[in-house]
């Protein structure tokens, strides 16, 4: 368990920036996600991580101690691999001892250790198996087992779950969090999947095209995206277009904004003039079919889909953009109808309004909030 | 940004690089054969750009490009390796896929033949050949009595048919082994994609098999380019280029070693050409699988199965002819040189009491060479499968070059190396050790190659992660999971090893004869029987050394 630090790291494959100039701390006993489409740098950095590529700029530490030139097998980490990795020409538990007998464990303390690991991962059976028959599931909680069992400074997991089926892979990224809080070992896990990562990670790094998009815990990540990159990529949203009309000037934070015809304030946290992006979560836009206020738009439900626990709306706005809502009352009776004639409401104070290139933050609740709590502090 | 100068890329260049076992492999291995291929290799063309009075010339390549006799030659060499590794893929393809798809009977036995006729040493073979296809051959005075006239063995077709009949096994074992690997799920991905099996077949199967198939097909190929046993017995007035070479330098008028090398200098353009040729085009299929659902076989109905049986006992039933025709005449009673009716024991007295310094000196070298072909195959096919790099690159096509050359044309080459300082060799044991590892390595390498570009790395990544040093992960993981791999390559080096005739009678002198030299003794001074015998030997030892592997496997199946 120990502290991760990459220090402007970049790597190059051919003229190609792979990972472009990343700069993370990770916290001892951290699970931290590198989350990004497939292509973005993630498995790269990972690799690097582990010393399997070995970047061209910038510092890698671990704990203090510079890990630059340490080959992997002197790195003291565990490593899940997509497609497990099973040596498969040994049973579950040699599978497991591996990296035990490379520690030099004495065989008492081995077999007890593997042993405890393989109830763990609930394959305790399975001991004397060979896995080549095994299933997915199976194989990689020997995988799990067999990262864990030596006990890393530092667990590595590489899309561990995405050959598993649907049900697994849920019941999997519990137990693999609950394993990593027990064990408290700081963990790097990739993958391309945003729930998965929203659902085990305490962090989230979101990666784009080799460079690391934003940092945070996965509610501010979700919330509070710092760009439409990470906006769209995460959840759901709808990107309304608007106008800003009037910047914020010293004796108001708030701006006025115009959406379709409709002008209203707005607080903006940059002084900022022009088009605008606005980014609303689907559950974020509230329906109604008598007006509630004066700032609402008009619109007209085109399509209706029951998913069970909620039900999503397709609503074409008065200049033909379409956007999301969903809602979670569900009584049959109360479910709005096609060609429905419905009022929408934004709410842009939970919204969030980028420029016009969707790079820059010109209004989130996030920093009014963290203003307000400097403010008050 | 400035640009940095050479010197500081350089240093990143060297700094990035991570130094670690593998690349004091690839150090040894580009030392080895810089020594012990390149520097014979130079030699040898030096020795086709001089005149007899030691000046400075191309004419010896004119004239090769003046008289047909010489150009002729050429054309012969590629008329008959083409339609060999033409007919040998026909053959041994179906033979593969029906031994590891079908649940034909006999596999056992078959592979056992199979392995059986690829080790009739090729002088051997087309001998036997002739004593049964000849112009008095007894299969012809059969045909001839009751009234069928057939061509005799003699020219191109039968250097063809003996060619094919010896090394369809290479196509067989090659593609038997990257069968076993094909992950299932894309046969079956494609048969629910609605492909019928043929097209299946045509469209996945073979496709995915293609880098090994070349493989085989290139081996195949070389060996009968290469080959100068056969043509020289059956080809008769039908001469390819390695007989061509043989006679410039051992011609009993004296021979022309700036001819032969000259000869021999332009075989081995032509083979490096296709030999990447056949690299470029693999290069582009390059497929990873993890091979960990193996493919099923398939039940036959009875009489598919019999048929399908059938047709493959044929096949081996014929290709194992000339080795029961050599085990046969070698218990032959005979008196002199005349075989009579009745068998004996006779022909194994003699060689025991005249030649066993000669049977001795075959498993001594034969041994020493296979383990260091082993190991050193193992390590260098790994540099060339993970470890890509220009200096790789180099030692892949320098590998491949002992292969494409002629044995003879090699023994030469050696000997004009090291029969002067720094090193001399001529005349040890130790030469003919170099030459069987430098010239059967290949085997060994081609297989190891073949089977670790389908393993997956991470296996060994995971081991690295464990804590394991990469030399050792490598001995741990990969090293095992390549086993059958390298077994069925080694097994090949094996067996050609023991069998080795051509670069020996360059090599050898008295005290350092082997079997093989021997054999071909005999043969010449028409002591049919006990060449027989000692060829049985070397067939007994093949066998032997299949059921080793058989049991040691402990497969239900024989997996070499």
């Amino acid at each position: 368990m120990q502290k991760i630090v990459l220090d402007h790291v970049t790597k190059y494959f051919g003229q190609n920036k792979a990972v472009n100039d990343a700069h993370i701390t990770i916290g001892e006993g951290e699970f931290f996600t590198l989350l990004g489409p497939s292509g973005c740098g993630k498995t790269t950095l990972l690799r690097t991580i582990a010393g399997f590529y070995k970047q061209e700029e910038g510092n890698l530490y671990f704990g203090d101690r510079l890990m630059n030139d340490i080959p992997t097998h002197n790195r003291d980490i565990g490593m899940v691999f997509q497609n497990y990795a099973i040596f498969p020409h040994m049973t579950v538990f040699e599978n497991v001892a591996y990296g035990l007998k490379a520690r030099k464990v004495n065989k008492k303390e081995i077999e007890q250790r593997v042993m405890e690991a393989l109830e763990m991962v609930e394959l305790s059976h399975l001991r004397d198996r060979v896995p080549s028959n095994m299933s997915g599931g199976q194989q990689q909680r020997i995988a799990l087992a067999r990262a864990v069992v030596i006990r890393p400074s530092l667990l590595l997991m590489d899309e561990p779950l995405s050959n598993l089926d649907a049900k697994l892979r849920i019941k999997m990224r519990s137990d693999i969090r609950k394993l990593q809080k027990d064990l408290n070992i700081t963990t790097i896990y990739v993958t391309h999947d945003q729930e998965e990562a929203l659902a085990v990670s305490d962090r989230i790094a979101v990666l784009s095209d080799g460079i690391v998009q934003q940092v945070g815990r996965p509610h501010e990540i979700y919330s509070y995206p710092s760009n439409r990159f990470v906006a769209s990529f995460i959840g759901t949203t709808n990107f309304v277009r608007g106008m800003i009309v009037a910047r914020p000037n010293g004796s108001s934070s708030e701006g006025m904004i115009e959406v379709l015809k409709t002008t209203r304030h707005t607080p903006l946290t940059v002084p900022y003039e022009g088009e605008a992006l606005i980014s609303v979560r689907p559950e974020n836009v509230k329906l109604s079919l008598s007006r509630q206020n004066a700032e609402e738009l008009e619109g007209q439900i085109k399509s209706v889909t029951y998913l069970g626990e909620k039900i999503s709306y397709v609503i074409e706005l008065a200049d033909g953009q379409e956007i999301e809502a969903t809602d979670y009352a569900i009584e049959p009776h109360l479910m709005l109808k096609e060609t429905q004639r419905v009022f929408v409401d934004l709410q842009l104070s939970k919204a969030v309004i980028f420029d016009s290139t969707g790079k820059e933050v010109v209004y989130s609740a996030n920093a009014i909030a963290g203003k307000s709590d400097l403010e008050t502090a | 940004m400035p640009t940095p100068s050479l010197g500081s890329q350089i240093w990143r260049r060297l700094s990035l690089r991570v130094w670690d076992f593998w690349t004091w492999v690839t150090l040894f291995a580009a030392a080895f054969l810089l020594l012990f291929v390149v520097y014979p290799l130079f030699s040898l063309m030096g020795t086709s750009l001089y005149d007899a009075d030691g000046n400075f010339t191309f004419a010896n390549y004119y004239d090769f490009g003046r008289l047909k006799y010489y150009r002729q030659a050429l054309w012969h060499s590629f008329t008959v390796s083409g339609l060999a590794m033409l007919f040998a893929t026909l053959i041994g393809v179906p033979m593969a896929y029906i031994t590891t798809r079908y649940n034909i009977r006999f596999k056992g036995l078959i592979h056992i033949l199979i392995i059986m006729s690829l080790i009739s040493p090729p002088f051997i073979g087309a001998y036997s050949w002739i004593l049964m296809l000849g112009n008095n051959g007894f299969i012809t005075n059969f045909l001839n009595d009751i009234g069928l006239h057939i061509k005799s063995i003699y020219g191109m077709h039968g250097i063809v048919f003996v060619f094919t009949l010896q090394l369809y096994p290479h196509i067989y074992l090659y593609v038997s082994g990257a069968l076993k690997t094909i992950d299932s799920s894309l046969e079956e991905a494609s048969q629910s994609l609605g492909m019928s099996a043929w097209r299946r077949m045509r469209t996945v199967t073979l496709p995915l098999i293609f880098p090994t198939l070349s493989a085989g097909m290139l081996m195949v190929f070389m060996a009968s380019f290469a080959d100068f046993g056969t043509p020289m017995l059956i080809g008769q007035g039908y001469k390819t280029l390695p007989v061509l070479a043989y006679d410039q330098f051992i011609s009993e008028m004296g021979g022309n070693a700036a001819m032969a090398s000259t000869l021999s200098v332009i075989l081995i353009l032509c083979t490096t050409t296709i030999l990447f040729i056949q690299r470029y085009v693999v290069s582009r299929k390059n497929y990873s699988m993890s091979g960990m659902r193996t493919p099923t076989v398939k039940t036959l109905r009875p009489i598919p199965k019999l048929l399908l049986t059938l047709a493959a006992l044929l096949v081996v039933c014929i290709s194992i002819i000339p080795q029961a025709t050599i085990v046969v005449t070698s218990f032959i009673k005979k008196k002199g040189p005349v075989f009579q009716k009745g068998f004996t024991l006779d022909s194994y007295r003699e060689i025991l009491f005249r030649v066993p310094k000669a049977i001795i000196n075959t498993y001594t070298y034969s041994i020493i060479a296979i383990i260091v072909m082993i190991v050193l195959g193992m390590l260098i096919s790994y540099v060339l499968v993970r470890r890509k790099s220009k200096l790789t690159a180099m030692i892949d096509g320098v590998i491949m070059l002992p292969y494409v050359m002629p044995g003879t044309v090699l023994g030469i080459s050696l000997i004009i190396a090291f029969n002067k300082p720094p090193i001399i060799l001529t005349g040890t044991w130790i030469i003919l050790v170099i030459a069987y590892i430098v010239r059967k390595i290949p085997y060994t390498i081609r297989s190891s190659t073949a089977i670790l570009t389908q393993l997956d790395r991470s296996v060994e990544e995971a081991s690295i992660s464990l804590g394991v040093p990469p030399a050792k992960t490598f001995f741990k993981t990969t090293a095992r999971l390549m086993a059958p791999g390298v077994a069925s390559g080694g097994i090949l080096s094996w067996v050609t090893t023991i069998n080795e005739l051509s670069s020996t009678i360059v090599l050898y002198f008295g005290a350092t004869a082997t079997i093989s030299v021997t054999i071909y003794s005999e043969v010449f001074t028409a002591n049919y029987g006990t060449g027989a015998a000692l060829a049985s030997i070397l067939s007994l030892t093949t066998l032997v050394s299949l059921l080793i592997a058989y049991f040691v496997s402990g497969r239900k199946e024989l997996k070499i």
